[in-house]
């Protein structure tokens, strides 16, 4: 009878050990499973991704060239790219036969965000910002065509907006020009 | 007194229900150290995602931070210039244009080109509206004049016919030579 009673209070007990000590921490264990094999993945997709990196910047080595006609065409400060782009216009018309009379304006215009629908993934936003010179020269039409071939080859990137002149007779005419080129 | 002839039965033990007592024990012990396994196993697991945590912020050291800012910048710089590359206008074809399609009795005054908006009016003057009406067939034949319109007509006060063109011009006139 004692036996008996022994055997029922031992697979009480069991069922009590199994139900409350080892099935949470089995619970327990098989999440840190997961969890190691998240992180151990996480560690493995980071080294690859920063290998990669590494090796790309190593790569880009080779680009310094290309990478710096980029920086010259689209430079990072823009005040020092519009005294730049000012300078620029002075020498090249001064090179062609031009005559530079006149600094109108001046702007520089940050790009706007872009418009987004609600709801919908944000869009990344361009950081070019644009330069606006508006100016006024003299000279003849041969001058002013090739003023406008140095411009457009120029390793900036410069954009015509603008052009307009009216000649009258036995006058030199006045030409009113708005370019446009970039920083970022 | 009385003398039991007959031996009194021993109550007899199953020995099935000893087997099942043992089995019970052994059962139980193992679940006693099944649980202190198990928190050995936890223990252990703890520590070593305590370590893969510190492997992976290992990982992104700030030089490894500071290549991957770096190259990000880099990117977003190449994807904002390559439009500005590919929308470069060469403006200049305008006046090899002009150079083509200008009849050799005909004098343009006035210019005003709106690139952006792409939008011309030229105005100029001829001796005659015969010479004006070729001028405006050349510029009817040229390929590149989109909505042509002669917008003003006038005689200068020295009889010299006076005139206004507004058009618009093919974009492909303005793209470089690949």
């Amino acid at each position: 009878m004692s036996k008996l009673i022994f055997i029922f209070l031992g697979i009480v007990a069991i069922v009590a050990i199994g139900f409350f000590l080892i099935l949470p921490k089995y619970q327990k264990f098989e999440s840190l499973k997961v969890q190691i094999e998240n992180s151990e993945l996480d560690l493995r997709q980071t080294e690859s991704f920063y290998d990669k990196l590494e090796k790309l910047s190593e790569d880009l080595e080779g680009y310094q060239d290309q990478l710096s006609k980029i920086d010259l065409a689209l430079p990072d400060d823009s005040s020092f790219a519009a005294i730049s782009l000012i300078n620029f216009i002075g020498n090249a018309s001064g090179a062609n036969g031009l005559n530079l009379k006149k600094l109108k304006s001046f702007s520089i215009t940050s790009p706007e965000p872009p418009a987004q629908a609600p709801g919908a993934p944000a869009q990344p936003q361009s950081k070019v910002k644009d330069i606006l010179v508006d100016f006024e020269v003299s000279g003849p039409y041969l001058a002013l065509k090739n003023f406008i071939n140095t411009l457009e080859n120029s390793a900036k990137i410069i954009e015509i907006e603008n052009l307009s002149f009216s000649v009258e007779k036995e006058e030199v005419p006045s030409i009113d020009l708005k370019i446009k080129t970039f920083s970022y | 007194m009385v003398i039991e002839i007959i031996p009194k039965k021993v109550a007899k033990i199953s020995a099935w229900q000893s087997y099942l007592l043992y089995f019970i024990i052994v059962l139980l012990l193992s679940s006693i150290l099944g649980y202190f396994g198990l928190r050995y196993l936890i223990k252990n697991s703890n520590q070593k995602l305590r370590d893969l945590t510190a492997e992976v912020e290992k990982a992104k050291s700030p030089e490894r931070n500071a290549l991957e800012e770096g190259l990000k910048s880099l990117s977003a710089k190449i994807d904002d210039f390559t439009p500005l590359l590919l929308n470069h206008q060469k403006s200049s074809n305008f006046f090899n244009f002009l150079e083509e399609n200008t009849h050799p009795k005909v004098f343009f005054t006035e210019l005003n080109f709106n690139v952006t908006g792409n939008q011309i009016e030229l105005s100029g003057q001829t001796d005659d509206f015969l010479t004006l009406g070729q001028q405006l067939l050349i510029f009817r034949k040229s390929e590149f004049v989109q909505n042509l319109k002669l917008s003003k007509v006038g005689i200068s006060k020295e009889g010299k016919v006076e005139f206004t063109f507004n058009f618009s011009l093919n974009p492909k006139l303005f793209t470089f030579p690949q």
